[in-house]
């Protein structure tokens, strides 16, 4: 197979720069622009390529429910060759991605996300009509996080790309890859004497030979495989658990020089022990950021916080119990079914503690006290949850017993211990939450970013922050960094939204007219069509007669009524004055914007590449 | 039967109250402030170290400084104006609705 060398997005930090676009759900119209922006920003020119963009929502091949978000770009050139097709897999965003996630790393069973990246990719080469041509069509799997995984699956098991680029990317599973690819399941069998009657026998052997098997049969693929990982990213620390293998060219950052990485810390914890503390702490994250500490005992413990907090003491326990029984009967049950995977999970943690958060000190991450602190309340949550067990072993035996007496007297006093057992571990939670503790996760989360990888691509005046690109300039003494990214959203979109500010003041123009002079007319009309009506039927009117002279029914007739109609002009019927300074301050928004342009080529006046960029912009 | 006139004024259309339409017009401007806010946010990001102050970075602070005071200021003048104009309207129209009448009419006498 020949590899064509890409002509459009030659750097990563183009490529980079795209994957985060993915994130940003944004529409097909303004993918396209901010693509032209980025390629005018890396390379100082106009993408002279058209661009075609298709949107996994739109499939029809995506039959399964499997969380899988992707988008595919196609750069069109002018002469027809050395076309370029990206499909940007979306990383893990939600939980359905997350507990893919989990199943697809430490499990190794499911690809169900894999399958449909081939898919995705297969009907967008259709779609496009690549399929002719596709031999002057470079097909690229562009991915961050979990699709790196998807990515790289579909890329060794259906061949799916030319080739894969990814940062920060949840590794390939040799297991995942076993159950997955067939061919690769028959050599593995063969090559290792195993049975067919047993498809868990995989997992008795040696997984370092199973890994060395593994690279040696996907050697040829991975050449086309071009990672970036950051050592702080958590991903790539969980990547030494059993299964995972990294392929392909793999270039390592240290993206946070404060902190030496995770992984260097984590490589001798147990995989069991990392995998519960995964998926605690991902439930947890889930969890409290849709709804804080009262979803997270909801979610994960089958808890109504509402209706605890209604129990605080025995006698509004009894009354709460009397009102609340069908809920409080519904808590009880979720939280016997829910219980033991906590337990096992919290137990994991504490009984690892030491190893766990003590690793976590010697890299700097938390400080001494900190881990005695979560280590405490982490013992805590262990203690109520074991005495919440303990309660609802006789409690759930006594609901089975139907005998309503026993029911409600043995309920009440275990459902109020079991209150204070929730309640002590919700104040524990609550300590878990303190700000310095989070700002941690915060920090280990950053790494697995896109914008942190970016940023420590920086060289000479250029740099990144966030995804936008930044100059530095000396001005005498002093360093500028202007975001030319802003600066030439400034330059373009300013433009536009100068455009709406007048096209809003025409509207508003015609509101007054019609809202003002065209209401006065229109009130008018109807007062002189009275006056017509007045003076045709008078005697319709005799009320008005009758509210100035008393008569009797059938006294007094009216003859005539004559109206001596007055209507005065309308005094304030326009703001033409104001409509005509609100049209100047649109001209002052376009001198601002232009004499904006110019102090930036100011600031920059030796480096001509900036001026041009205006140019090249302000002409789109 | 001997004819007799009265004159009178009257309110010959029944009152309406017109100063809702303070807030339709006032629904125009607010677009204009959105674009207004908008637009200045483009400028928010340009300068990344703000505690460098040069003579050029300085200008263009007070360039947007300028701006934002100058259509926030127009903006709340026009408010004004539209109150002024839909008051008036709304008293004109109030006043028009009543209309000096002659009422003609006879004595007939009672059955």
């Amino acid at each position: 197979m020949i590899v064509m060398t890409e002509k459009v997005v030659t750097t990563e930090e183009f490529r980079l720069r795209l994957i985060d676009l993915e994130y940003k759900n944004i529409s097909k119209e303004e993918m396209i622009k901010r693509i032209k922006q980025i390629y005018l920003e890396e390379y100082g020119k106009k993408l002279s390529a058209e661009i075609e963009i298709y949107h996994s929502s739109e499939a029809t091949t995506l039959t399964q429910d499997t969380g899988f978000d992707g988008t595919a770009i196609h750069f069109k050139t002018h002469n027809g060759d050395n076309n370029e097709l990206y499909v940007i897999s979306q990383g893990s965003k939600d939980i359905v991605d997350w507990e893919y996630n989990i199943k697809a790393m430490f499990a190794g069973k499911d690809y169900s996300q894999a399958q449909d990246t081939h898919k995705f990719t297969e009907e967008t080469i259709n779609k496009f009509g690549i399929n002719s041509k596709k031999e002057m069509t470079s097909i690229i799997g562009l991915s961050h996080s979990l699709a790196h995984n998807n990515n790289t699956t579909a890329h060794l098991i259906y061949g799916t790309f030319d080739k894969v680029y990814s940062v920060n990317g949840a590794q390939t599973n040799y297991y995942q890859l076993y159950f997955a690819d067939r061919k690769f399941a028959n050599d593995v069998r063969s090559y290792f004497s195993m049975s067919y009657n047993n498809p868990d026998a995989i997992y008795d052997i040696d997984p370092n030979k199973l890994r060395q098997f593994a690279e040696a049969y996907y050697k040829d693929k991975a050449k086309n495989i071009h990672q970036v990982i950051s050592e702080d990213d958590p991903l790539y620390a969980v990547s030494v658990a059993r299964g995972f293998f990294t392929l392909g060219n793999v270039e390592i950052m240290d993206t946070n020089p404060d902190y030496p990485g995770l992984r260097s810390l984590i490589k001798d914890i147990p995989d069991e022990v990392i995998k519960d503390f995964q998926e605690l702490a991902i439930q947890y994250t889930t969890a409290s950021n849709q709804g804080g500490i009262k979803t997270v005992m909801h979610d994960i413990l089958g808890v109504n916080m509402d209706v605890v907090n209604k129990m605080d003491n025995w006698f509004n326990s009894v009354k709460a119990y009397a009102t609340y029984q069908p809920e409080i009967d519904t808590m009880i049950r979720q939280l016997d079914k829910k219980l033991p995977g906590v337990l096992k999970r919290v137990k994991m943690i504490t009984s690892n503690a030491e190893l766990i958060f003590g690793r976590l000190v010697k890299a700097g991450y938390i400080s001494n006290a900190q881990k005695q602190l979560i280590v405490k309340e982490f013992t805590n949550i262990e203690t109520e949850l074991d005495a919440i067990q303990e309660t609802l072993s006789r409690l759930v035996g006594v609901r089975d017993t139907g005998n309503f007496f026993v029911q409600i007297g043995g309920d009440i006093a275990a459902v109020v211990k079991l209150m204070g057992h929730i309640t002590a571990i919700q104040d524990s939670l609550e300590v878990l939450k303190r700000e310095d503790l989070l700002s941690i996760l915060e920090e280990i989360k950053a790494s697995h970013s896109i914008t942190e990888v970016l940023s420590s691509l920086s060289s000479g005046k250029k740099s990144y922050l966030g995804t936008d690109m930044v100059f530095s300039t000396k001005h005498g003494k002093k360093e500028i960094k202007v975001n030319i990214s802003a600066a030439l959203r400034m330059y373009q979109d300013g433009k536009a939204v100068l455009e709406e500010k007048s096209s809003e003041i025409d509207h508003f123009q015609t509101a007054i007219h019609r809202e003002i002079s065209q209401c006065y007319e229109n009130n008018k009309s109807q007062v002189m069509r009275k006056i017509d009506d007045i003076e045709a039927n008078p005697d319709l009117y005799s009320y008005l007669l009758r509210k100035h002279i008393y008569f009797s029914r059938l006294n007094k007739k009216v003859k005539r009524i004559r109206v001596y109609e007055v209507f005065f002009p309308l005094e304030t019927a326009n703001l033409n004055e104001e409509i005509h300074v609100l049209r100047k301050s649109v001209e002052k928004g376009y001198t601002y914007v232009e004499n904006y342009r110019k102090a930036i080529e100011d600031l920059f006046a030796e480096e001509k590449e900036i001026a041009n960029l205006f140019d090249l912009v302000g002409g789109e | 039967m001997r004819e007799e006139t009265i004159t009178v004024t009257e309110r010959i259309v029944a009152s309406e109250d017109l100063t809702h339409k303070k807030q339709i017009l006032r629904g125009y401007t607010d677009a204009i402030y959105q674009c207004d806010t908008a637009f200045l946010k483009l400028m928010d990001d340009i300068i990344v170290n703000e505690e460098q102050k040069g003579e050029i970075v300085e200008a263009m602070k007070e360039e947007t400084k300028k701006l934002t005071t100058y259509n926030r200021n127009l903006l709340e003048h026009v408010d004004k104006r539209i109150n002024k104009m839909v008051e008036g309207l709304d008293e004109q129209v109030d006043e028009m609705k009543k209309q000096s009448l002659t009422i003609t009419y006879e004595n007939t006498p009672s059955a």
